[in-house]
């Protein structure tokens, strides 16, 4: 029989008492079922980058096989866990998940980012063909009115900014889950582009339905190098303080519905995303269990991880 | 575009409505600001985008606490906005 780690979505090390009996006194519990608990795993570590910046700090893959090609006219998501390690001094940006053309040192060159920036509240979503051809949109966590209403309740932040002292709603040990679910639309617009804080939708954002950008993005489908936890096109832009963490990276070749981003989130509790009912359009997928190993099914390329970013225990 | 370091007094004198780009200092004393207003109280002006922001590559302690300063992108890609 495998061991039980959850019981009505508690985790086993949490529950202190059954049925009124200390858990300390309790003999074998017999066939205990829970259906419709989402499958999941032995989650034990999580990938640190380290705040030094360049290639020899990273957490990267350079792909040379088309692996990850989204241009602007895809459909994708894109789902990680983050336990921030920055301050309220960081004053800047941190790139969390970032992918730009294979080689290149052009911040323009086929970017996809997904950055926070702590001196104004601002989880932005952004691509781009070019300087000028580019779509954004970005939420903000610390207004309770109008297009912030939805973050604001959703991110739990209240007043304060985002750091690792106010990590705001969170799931297992600390960790947030933040999805972007883009549609074949090419705009970062609500609409077409919905950003979700664990498994709660984040509203319009700022530039509401449509977004904002300039001119018409227009990516080629050459290979790309993404990076986790700084930009792709310096490996700069990883925080202060201390080392934010990273868990559980999905890349799905749709955009998943909002059930499913809720799903994916499992109240909490990271699952075998192999076992999610949209588990047939799981492109890429990184435990980070010790090693960068893809775990899809689909023989992606691996992570690398250099210098001192590394693997923590969670 | 104009590329200036100003202090809060003058900050709060600026047209809000003018200001492309702007950074509070981590001591939240000065800031960087790019506006189309001509500011006379400035601190420092600058010339261009690549100017202004490698004084804080220079001076990367006073604006950002990551070792790193402000990247001419930021500059057109994260605007200011009054109140947010």
């Amino acid at each position: 029989m495998p061991n039980i780690s959850h019981l009505n979505n508690k985790a086993v090390a949490n529950i202190h008492s059954f049925n009124g009996t200390e858990y300390g006194n309790l003999g074998t519990v017999n066939l205990v079922t829970a259906p419709g608990l989402a499958a999941s795993f032995a989650d034990d570590k999580a990938v640190a980058k380290s705040i030094t910046t360049g290639t020899g700090q990273s957490i990267r893959i350079t792909d040379s096989n088309g692996h990850f090609n989204f241009v602007h006219n895809s459909a994708y998501t894109i789902s990680f866990w983050i336990k921030p390690g920055w301050n309220s001094s960081l004053n800047a940006n941190i790139h969390l998940f970032t992918s730009t053309t294979t080689g290149t040192t052009n911040s323009s060159a086929n970017m996809i980012r997904i950055y926070y920036h702590e001196s104004l509240n601002r989880l932005y979503f952004e691509y781009r063909s070019a300087s000028n051809a580019k779509k954004s949109n970005f939420w903000l966590f610390h207004a309770n009115s109008g297009n912030y209403a939805a973050a604001y309740a959703a991110a739990g932040l209240g007043s304060s900014y985002w750091s690792a002292s106010n990590r705001g709603n969170v799931g297992d040990d600390n960790f947030t889950m933040i999805t972007i679910a883009k549609s074949t639309t090419n705009s970062a617009g609500s609409n077409y582009a919905k950003m979700y804080w664990n498994g709660t939708y984040l509203g319009n954002g700022h530039y509401g339905a449509n977004g904002t950008g300039q001119g018409t993005p227009n990516m080629s489908t050459a290979d790309r190098q993404i990076a986790i936890g700084s930009n792709s096109w310096t490996y700069a832009k990883s925080g202060n303080s201390t080392e934010t963490q990273y868990n559980d990276l999905t890349i799905w070749d749709k955009q998943l519905s909002a059930s499913e981003v809720s799903e994916l989130y499992n109240e909490g509790t990271r699952l075998d995303a192999t076992q999610h009912s949209a588990a047939e359009n799981l492109h890429m997928y990184y435990k980070f269990e010790n090693n960068g190993n893809d775990s899809s099914g689909n023989s992606r390329p691996a992570f690398v991880i250099s210098g001192n970013s590394n693997f923590e225990s969670i | 575009m104009n590329y200036y370091i100003v202090n809060n007094n003058v900050f709060n004198t600026l047209d809000k409505v003018k200001i492309d780009y702007a950074l509070n200092s981590i001591s939240k004393d000065l800031w960087v600001v790019t506006t189309t207003e001509t500011v006379a109280f400035n601190i420092a002006e600058y010339e261009s985008p690549e100017a202004i922001c490698a004084y804080t590559v220079d001076n990367h302690s006073i604006w950002t606490g990551d070792g790193l300063g402000v990247e001419p992108s930021e500059l057109e890609d994260i605007k200011y906005l009054e109140g947010i």
